[in-house]
């Protein structure tokens, strides 16, 4: 029976501990998802770890999601709709141009 | 990068032999002109004023239904109507395009941000975005920062896109997106914390840490 190490997938091996400032350098890219697996790996090993850089990247965190609630839709989306319903009909448009 | 004039409208390939003028309309209808609400969103994070939103919805919408034969049925309409949109923004700014051009090291701009971190703990205003509703700021902050900053951050962490649609939309390489996302989340960060510290605003230091994982992306 194999034991496999934490924080990886059956048969890869153990993340390559890393310091604080390669975890820092990578923040956006992991909150984002945009890392590969391996170094996907090497920051939860080091965030298990590491008693400061959790701190940043919770507050990073929280930052994306105060933007992600920014999105603000169209106050008046039926008027804007009639005004480019219009506007396409003058191009030749001929849709019935009802949601 | 592509030329500022490369527009999505003349990049598309043509693949289906034109389709009459009335099934082409319903099919404009459906899947085009539904994306309205989105472009409506797009367009009014680009321009920060409500009638030149709807202006640039409008121009962005005609430009589309004259395209509309270069658009692969199936593909991704709200993707090709953002970068038309984008376009048809950028043409009408292309003064402020030239100062954002530059893609610093996005690490740098990650430690930046780090670093502001460390300067709200030490001020007590990093649990800022905790404690307000920022939407307001965020919106004045956001409409503060140059064309193709607030195109990035608002593609990708407002719409919730990946960094490669993004860089479809802003017709730029993906490390371009990337650089000019994290750069612009700092400024955001640096206008925000500002903004709270011109305002009084502090807390006692040493909030709890909470986990922070990678998050999922918008579904739009």
């Amino acid at each position: 029976m194999t034991q496999h190490p934490p924080f990886t997938a059956a048969g890869s091996p153990p993340p390559a501990p890393i310091d604080c400032d390669t975890t820092v350098r990578r923040l956006w890219d992991y909150l984002d998802g945009e890392l590969d697996e391996r170094r996907m790996a090497e920051v939860d090993a080091h965030l298990a770890a590491c008693r400061h850089c959790p701190r940043h990247f919770a507050f990073a965190r929280v930052f994306l999601d105060a933007l992600a609630a920014a999105r603000r839709e169209h106050q008046r989306p039926a008027v804007l709709r009639e005004r480019v319903v219009a506007a396409l009909r003058a191009e030749g448009f001929t849709g019935a141009g009802t949601p | 990068m592509s030329s500022p004039d490369q527009t999505a409208e003349h990049a598309a390939p043509r693949l289906a032999p034109p389709a009459p003028a009335a099934e082409r309309d319903a099919t404009f209808e459906r899947d085009v002109l539904a994306c309205l609400p989105d472009v409506a969103r797009f367009a009014r994070s680009l321009t920060h004023d409500d009638a030149n939103a709807d202006d640039l919805v409008q121009e962005t919408m005609l430009r589309a239904y004259r395209a509309y034969h270069t658009f692969e049925p199936g593909s991704d309409a709200r993707r090709w109507l953002f970068t038309i949109c984008r376009n048809v923004f950028l043409r009408q700014r292309e003064r402020e395009r030239r100062q954002a051009d530059t893609a610093d090291d996005a690490e740098l701009e990650t430690l930046g941000a780090v670093m502001g971190h460390v300067a709200a703990q030490r001020d007590g205003t990093d649990d800022l975005f905790d404690r307000l509703d920022l939407g307001p700021a965020i919106e004045r902050a956001l409409g503060e920062l140059p064309d193709a900053f607030r195109i990035a951050v608002v593609l990708v962490d407002v719409e919730g896109q990946s960094y490669e649609e993004a860089a479809a939309v802003a017709g730029v390489p993906v490390g371009t997106v990337r650089s000019r996302l994290f750069r612009g989340r700092r400024l955001l960060q640096e206008k925000l914390l500002s903004h709270a510290r011109d305002a009084g605003f502090a807390a006692p230091a040493g909030p709890t840490p909470r986990a922070a994982r990678p998050r999922p992306r918008n579904s739009a």
